[in-house]
């Protein structure tokens, strides 16, 4: 049973892991259909960096995700530090209200936002993508800062104030250093949820402006193209360092659900 | 002094409150309220409230027929992920090797953090005519090298599956850590073979992630538009893509805004009958044992 077990679970994540690990090999292919045998080259990566004009497109997503996530993870700390604060039930009926932005089908999510910003005067507008970002980055960084200050000890923050220590004393040298790995952990969910929600950027980016995953796909509705299996391994290899973070950081992946 | 005992957490709580409120809440309201306009809106327009828009969804078949299409795929997606997701999960909560456990479940959530197109797009790389697979399927002699799944809605189903595997992976993972392993050697012990302890101890204690998978699968794969549209070809369609062709193609917004409506109250729906029919499960379930 258990060897029935441990190769079920191997199949599975060659499953998982066979596409991506494919793309990657093909960015080091010759050919230029995908097509076999394996001929080794950096050619695709010279071309992405040099004719494939994706600089604009990626420099743009990465403000948009470097400032969400700065933004979701003061507003979601300030929130989970409240949150502690409440009784329990209302607490738990707060992060119900919290998630709903991940749980509803974003198609509608994307929808029913640009219904709103349209009503507002905003608009398709990079305000709008802001917002929008916002609140679907929001529930990671109040999930994991309120997780880890529920399991502080809150005799810590009791003692420091029973030894004289303000509020705001205790705020920055108790509260932000204990949660801290956890909101830089919620920071960096925030950060590659943002970059990489298609979706909502696809409902709120102003006409015109093209932020990478809008980008890719237009690319990819065209089909194979070389170039984009070399952009592929790129972020597939910043998304390996990303996961490699969380860990360091100390939060495991079936908390972060 | 207790936490709960401190003063003003309310203030805290505004940024956030105004934020979901602004961005989810109100949003989710405007969906019915644009729903029930016969025309888009204009500047100066009266306002005027109908149910032009369910009227036609109700009346026209097509609507209901991709509404039941995207249905049923969200289920057969659902059910093949549980199928593959829970023995997986139990191998790496209680069979695997504690040293490596860690490895196994971060790389879990790389394709989480991976975008969506590109998960996509590795799929057509893998699948394309001519491609890795169908060159080995073409070798084996079971399906021809220059033909492919892709554009068809085969490889719909299959870019999905690939797509929320790893949530109901995790799911099931926290479930199932959750067990204490003296559980299980208990029944052992007491003469309980493998289908009694799957059926009276695993599959309740699972209730909870499948109703959690049920939620972080069945209910986005429903509403799903960019995979029918890139991998899905002309049979491929699915109630996302006509919700998504109102607002971009033919910007008709108090149908697209109606069918929204429609498919979240219909998924609303259904994940309440889960919850209802797994906490009915769990109590004859824990009535039987007791009894």
């Amino acid at each position: 049973m258990k060897v029935v077990l441990k190769t079920w679970l191997l199949i599975t994540y060659m499953f998982l892991f066979a596409p991506i690990f494919m793309v990657v090999l093909m960015s080091l292919n010759l050919s230029a259909y995908g097509t076999f045998p394996f001929v080794f080259t950096t050619k695709w990566y010279y071309i992405l960096f040099t004719e494939s004009n994706l600089f604009p497109a990626t420099w743009l997503s990465i403000k948009l995700s470097v400032s969400v996530a700065f933004t979701a993870a003061f507003i979601g700390t300030l929130t989970a530090v409240g949150m502690v604060r409440l009784p329990r039930k209302v607490a738990a009926l707060y992060t119900g209200m919290t998630i709903v932005p991940i749980v509803v089908p974003w198609l509608v999510l994307g929808i029913a936002m640009l219904l709103v910003v349209t009503f507002l005067g905003l608009g398709r507008s990079f305000t709008a993508l802001f917002l929008g970002n916002l609140v679907v980055t929001l529930p990671y960084v109040v999930l994991i800062v309120y997780n880890r200050l529920i399991d502080t000890d809150p005799a810590i923050e009791d003692a420091a104030r029973n030894l004289g220590a303000g509020p705001n004393r205790v705020f920055f040298e108790i509260t932000v250093p204990v949660a801290a790995p956890a909101i830089l952990s919620g920071a960096l969910m925030s950060l590659m949820v943002c970059f990489n929600s298609f979706v909502i950027q696809y409902f709120l980016s102003p006409f015109g402006v093209r932020t990478l995953p809008l980008e890719i796909f237009n690319l990819i509705k065209v089909g194979y193209r070389p170039d984009m299996n070399a952009l592929a391994s790129i972020l597939v290899i910043v998304s390996f360092a990303a996961v490699i973070s969380l860990g360091k950081l100390g939060s495991s992946a079936d908390k972060l659900f | 002094m207790g936490r709960h005992n401190r003063k003003a957490p309310w203030p805290l709580l505004f940024p956030s409150t105004g934020i979901l409120v602004l961005m989810a809440l109100l949003p989710l309201g405007a969906l019915i309220f644009f729903s029930l306009l016969p025309d888009n809106p204009r500047p100066g327009m009266v306002i005027q409230l109908a149910l032009v828009n369910y009227y036609k969804i109700f009346t026209k078949p097509l609507y209901l027929t991709l509404i039941w299409k995207s249905m049923r795929i969200g289920l057969l997606v659902t059910i093949s992920c549980i199928a593959i997701a829970w023995p997986a999960a139990y191998g790496l909560a209680k069979v695997i090797n504690e040293r490596w456990r860690q490895t196994w479940l971060m790389s879990t959530i790389v394709p989480f953090l991976t975008s969506q197109l590109l998960l996509i797009y590795a799929i057509m790389v893998l699948l394309q005519a001519k491609g890795p697979v169908m060159s080995l399927l073409g070798f084996v002699g079971l399906a021809k090298s220059d033909t492919s799944i892709l554009f068809t809605p085969k490889a719909v189903l299959f870019v999905l599956v690939y797509e929320y595997l790893p949530y109901m992976i995790l799911s099931f993972y926290s479930t199932i850590q959750k067990i204490p392993d003296s559980l299980f050697e208990a029944a052992r012990s007491l003469g309980a073979g493998r289908w009694r302890i799957f059926w009276s101890i695993l599959f309740p204690l699972c209730l909870p992630a499948i109703l959690l998978g049920v939620v972080l699968v069945f209910i986005p794969v429903v509403g799903s538009f960019v995979e029918p549209q890139i991998l899905g070809g002309p049979d491929g369609m699915m109630i996302g893509s006509v919700i998504n062709d109102q607002f971009s193609v033919v910007y008709d917004w108090g149908l697209g805004a109606a069918l929204s409506f429609v498919l979240l109250l219909m998924l609303i729906i259904i994940t309440l009958i889960f919850n209802i029919l797994a906490g009915f499960a769990t109590r004859r379930i824990e009535g039987e044992t007791t009894s």
